[in-house]
């Protein structure tokens, strides 16, 4: 078989959800930028820190972004800065996922006085804007990237608590549950097996729209100075810099850039995702 | 006496899933004024689609042949503003579920009045008026109160009156009426039958009704027209038909309806699965099904011919004949 | 097609023995759908807020090791008669759940404890910024609203072309911009490259603000008929608020749009399309007034997001706000400023999901029923 004929074949086998060019794009953007944060200390032309270069220059071919005020090369720094961003995303949604999917889990499967506390629990964070409560845990906590991150997941959990119990409770409604417990079946085996596959789809769309969002809201907290200190290379806290140094642009500008195009990526993956896993989406043409 | 609509040849085609398929295959009927038309056939024969052929709201993807002759003006030509001035003024449309055909969030007499307001620029004054006695017509109590409420106040009956009405609003010449009674009480089907007759002779109008049950056509269609997969396979006056059905679709339908006086015998019910637009078999569509079937049945498509009897057939098997012959 | 047997609502008779409490309050319920309805997200907004003011608490009393010295900042701690009344004031020395009570007695006779930046009360400096904030907030939501909405509706009229495709791309991309880095670029382009908008604050330095109606310099200078400082507002008022709407635009836009997409499935769009209504018609009364209850749902998230982003537009374009006072604060480490621009900003996020759902009521009247 020709080698075009072999990918073709292969292209054909990938699930329709995936084949959308939204989907397409948000995969290829995001995977580079986390082989970036990967291989950053292999790729990065100079080092984040280094200070040897003169300062404010314009991108250049020696500086492909230009430097900033310190004489550091920003190209490297963007690249670096992908190392803090991505991964305490990455990390920040897990953890958010843990707490609020467990309690929004056994707030649907338990119901009554337990559904109702995580519910006012959930609504009462829901109140509150999120950058407000961020910076209100970090005051009272301290600054610093770790309570940063710490804000956040206290911000984070009751989305995902909401739509884990929405989840549970309909499955708990679902025939083959009933069914299932109809023939003696225990309940939460009739979950592990028939509820836990039909979760992963909305799961995985709220985990790629949340990365988005923890990666917005940590750069927003470090352009406030709450989260991470200079000198590390963070994309927020080099924004805040550039906001200082209009003249220099590109020292804010690029950065912002990088924001931009990685939430964007995880954006049009969760949206066309989404779109993918919601049967109204099908068209369809009866008959009658 | 000549026809009020004429449809000659009506056929629809939609792209779907399976690719571009036939789903109306050459449908030719008349409608007269003062007259119940009545057309039959299972989910699949194509009916709502002729339906919405005509009132000209088939989902997008469709395109139509043939002709459907009001007035030397052809329905299925007409676009756009024309189009809309004749949709809901001369050709109404009354659809099967009335709790999701009616607005929830909107009031009766809103929903009874626009179109009027629309068409003729009543003041709403005028309009009130007279969506008040169009419930009267249809026989909802109270319409002065009726016209305040919402559709989620009312029983299943009742809103498919106000459904009617709604479709009488603009006094049109033909009334559409698709499946009307399925969602319904039994007990609240004859009611509903027998205000569309009633309204059918008073105002003149040219009422088609289409369902999939033989017996409400019986009490009120004055002629039936039955489908099947897309293509007519028997039409006449409906005591003819329904006594002496005489294409083999129309024998299994009327077969398998319960008869009173037969209580004792069992009910005979037409074996295989209606045949779905992607899945059409070549030749007699009913074939597959049939008890008569010929080897020439699965080749060619049956024409209709009248049998003389004011009535056409689509068979060259005469299940009497052959019956008598067997 | 199948069909279902539906029966309709029926109302049965009061029996003639005595009535259960239930029975009773579901007839009476009946006959004021609306009272009862209000009545019921009253309840649940006095619960909200108590919930806010426990988390409040927990804030400035709980979690701080010394509750007197992180709410006096290091200046006033460093003084024992400060530390000492403090306590007193706040009962610090009695168990946790009186101490609570005195906090919620304390919030309710308008005390939120003092800012340590300004040494005044915070309701005082809360009463000052709070304007600034509304008229950016208000604007931006009524930008955001009325593009978002009508971006929406084409999106879903025009589904799947490339219209659709160009405005999911759009909206998405509104919701992943970061709000300060557009902020900063908006600055950079239309003020500091074009010139053609104003910097910084909500007015220029010779210009003097209009007597004070309701503190949003729009109205009130429009109020007392001075035109040009009304135009002055105005042109420092676009360029915040448009950065702010950018994110809520590309929200309503994909909420609309997928609300609308649901609507135009159902029956009651093709009957009105049946009636020869006009397109224009059909879309604005038939299918906008079904979609506004999911949109409206959006209402109360995009306020969250405008007081989110306030925080960050009001900093970079020097906006007096409490955006900008609770970063202030949040840098100074100023808990009971903080804390109380929180409590501020919760209760009117209650206050507009209330609003919210009454409205919910009176677009659907099948609602008030339930």
């Amino acid at each position: 078989m020709s080698r075009g004929g072999v990918l073709s074949a292969a292209w054909r086998r990938v699930p329709g959800a995936w084949r959308q060019p939204l989907t397409i794009v948000g995969v290829v953007v995001a995977v580079s930028w986390v082989l970036i944060a990967l291989l950053a200390p292999l790729i990065s032309p100079f080092d984040p820190l280094s200070q040897g270069a003169r300062l404010y220059q314009a991108p250049s071919a020696a500086h492909l972004l230009g430097t900033d005020e310190l004489g550091r090369d920003v190209l490297s720094r963007l690249l670096w800065g992908a190392r803090v961003s991505i991964p305490l995303a990455m990390l920040l949604v897990a953890l958010a996922f843990t707490i609020g999917g467990t309690l929004g889990g056994l707030a649907g499967y338990l119901g009554g006085w337990v559904d109702e506390l995580v519910m006012r629990g959930a609504d009462f964070v829901f109140a509150v804007p999120t950058i407000l409560l961020a910076m209100a845990v970090v005051a009272a906590l301290g600054p610093g990237l770790f309570h940063a991150v710490l804000a956040v997941v206290l911000v984070s959990w009751p989305g995902h608590a909401r739509v884990m119990r929405g989840l549970v409770r309909t499955a708990m409604q679902s025939d083959y549950v009933a069914v299932g417990r109809l023939l003696g079946s225990p309940t939460h085996r009739a979950l592990a097996v028939d509820v836990l596959p039909n979760v992963a789809g909305p799961v995985v769309v709220l985990a790629a729209l949340e990365i988005g969002n923890a990666i917005l809201l940590l750069s927003a907290l470090s352009f406030l100075g709450l989260g991470a200190r200079p000198p590390a290379a963070e994309w927020g806290s080099m924004v805040s810099t550039g906001a200082q140094h209009f003249e220099a642009w590109w020292i804010g500008v690029f950065p912002g850039l990088a924001i931009l195009t990685v939430v964007l990526a995880f954006n049009f993956l969760g949206d066309s995702l989404r779109d993918a896993f919601d049967p109204k989406t099908v068209i369809q043409a009866r008959g009658a | 006496m000549t026809a009020l609509l004429s449809v000659r040849d009506l056929a629809v085609r939609m792209d779907t899933a399976h690719g571009p398929l036939t789903i109306v295959d050459g449908v030719s009927f008349d409608l007269d004024s003062g007259r119940v038309f009545g057309l039959a056939g299972e989910s699949g024969s194509g009916k709502t689609i002729t339906a919405l052929a005509l009132i000209g709201l088939l989902p997008s993807g469709s395109r139509t042949g043939g002709s459907a002759m009001l007035d030397g003006r052809d329905l299925l030509a007409m676009r756009g503003a024309p189009w809309r001035r004749t949709r809901g003024r001369e050709v109404a449309m009354v659809f099967q579920d009335p709790m999701s055909s009616l607005h929830p969030m909107l009031t009766i007499e809103r929903q009874l009045t626009e179109h009027l307001r629309h068409h003729f620029g009543m003041s709403g004054r005028e309009a009130r008026e007279r969506g008040v006695r169009l419930l009267t017509d249809v026989r909802i109590p109270d319409p002065e109160a009726a016209m305040r409420g919402y559709p989620h106040q009312f029983s299943g009956g009742m809103r498919q009156r106000i459904q009617i009405a709604m479709g009488l609003a603009c006094e049109p010449r033909i009334l559409v009426a698709d499946e009307p009674t399925t969602a319904l009480d039994v007990t609240v089907q004859a009611g509903i039958l027998r205000l569309l007759r009633g309204l059918c002779r008073e105002r003149d109008l040219a009422v088609m009704l289409i369902t999939h049950d033989l017996g409400v056509l019986s009490a009120v269609a004055d002629s039936v027209t039955v489908m099947y997969a897309g293509r007519v396979v028997e039409t006449g006056p409906t005591a003819t038909v329904m006594r002496q059905a005489r294409h083999p679709y129309t024998r299994a339908l009327v077969d398998s309806l319960p008869h009173p006086e037969a209580a004792d015998r069992a009910l005979v019910p037409i074996g295989g699965e209606p045949a779905g637009p992607e899945s059409r078999p070549d030749g007699c569509a009913f074939h597959p099904r049939c008890r008569y079937a010929q080897p020439s049945c699965r080749t060619a498509v049956p024409p209709l011919v009248p049998t003389g009897d004011g009535r056409e057939m689509a068979c060259p098997v005469d299940p009497l004949v052959a019956r008598m012959g067997a | 097609m199948s069909s279902t047997v539906r029966s309709g609502t029926s109302t049965s008779p009061p029996s003639a023995r005595t009535e259960t409490l239930g029975a009773a309050l579901a007839r009476r319920r009946s006959r004021h759908p609306l009272l009862f309805f209000v009545g019921r997200r009253l309840a649940a907004l006095v619960l909200l807020c108590f919930g806010v003011s426990i988390m409040a608490f927990v804030l400035t009393h709980v979690i701080p090791g010394d509750p007197a010295v992180a709410n006096l900042g290091d200046r006033a701690s460093s003084d024992p008669v400060a530390v000492r009344l403090y306590r007193e004031h706040f009962g610090l020395d009695k168990p946790l759940p009186v101490q609570y009570l005195v906090y919620v007695g304390n919030l309710l006779h308008g005390d939120m404890g003092e800012s340590e930046q300004s040494r005044r009360p915070v309701t005082t400096d809360l009463a000052e910024y709070i304007p600034a904030t509304a008229e950016l907030a208000i604007t931006s939501m009524l930008l955001a609203c009325a593009l978002g909405v009508t971006l929406g509706v084409i999106a879903a009229l025009r589904r799947n072309r490339l219209a659709d495709q160009v405005l999911r791309v759009v909206s998405l991309g509104g919701m992943s911009t970061p709000q300060f880095w557009l902020a900063l670029v908006a600055l950079y382009v239309f003020f500091y490259r074009l010139g053609w908008a104003p910097g910084s604050g909500r007015l220029d330095a010779a210009v003097l603000p209009p007597p004070h109606l309701t503190g949003l310099f729009t109205v009130d200078s429009l109020a007392a008929g001075q035109l040009d400082v009304f135009v002055n507002s105005l042109q420092h008022l676009v360029l915040p608020a448009c950065v702010l709407a950018a994110f809520n635009t590309g929200l309503f836009t994909r909420f609309t749009r997928s609300a609308v997409l649901e609507i135009l499935e159902n029956d009651y769009v093709r009957t009105a399309r049946a009636k020869g209504l006009p397109e224009l018609t059909v879309v604005s009364r038939h299918v906008l007034r079904a979609a506004s209850p999911p949109v409206l749902t959006v209402v109360g998230l995009a306020f969250g997001n405008v007081m989110t982003g306030t925080v960050l537009v009001e900093n970079i374009f020097s906006w007096p706000g409490i955006g900008q006072y609770s970063y202030r604060s949040a840098t100074a480490l100023d808990l009971p400023a903080i804390v109380g621009v929180m409590l501020f900003v919760a209760v009117v996020y209650i206050l507009v999901n209330m609003v919210v759902d009454i409205l919910y009521g009176v677009i659907d009247p099948r609602i008030r029923v339930t």
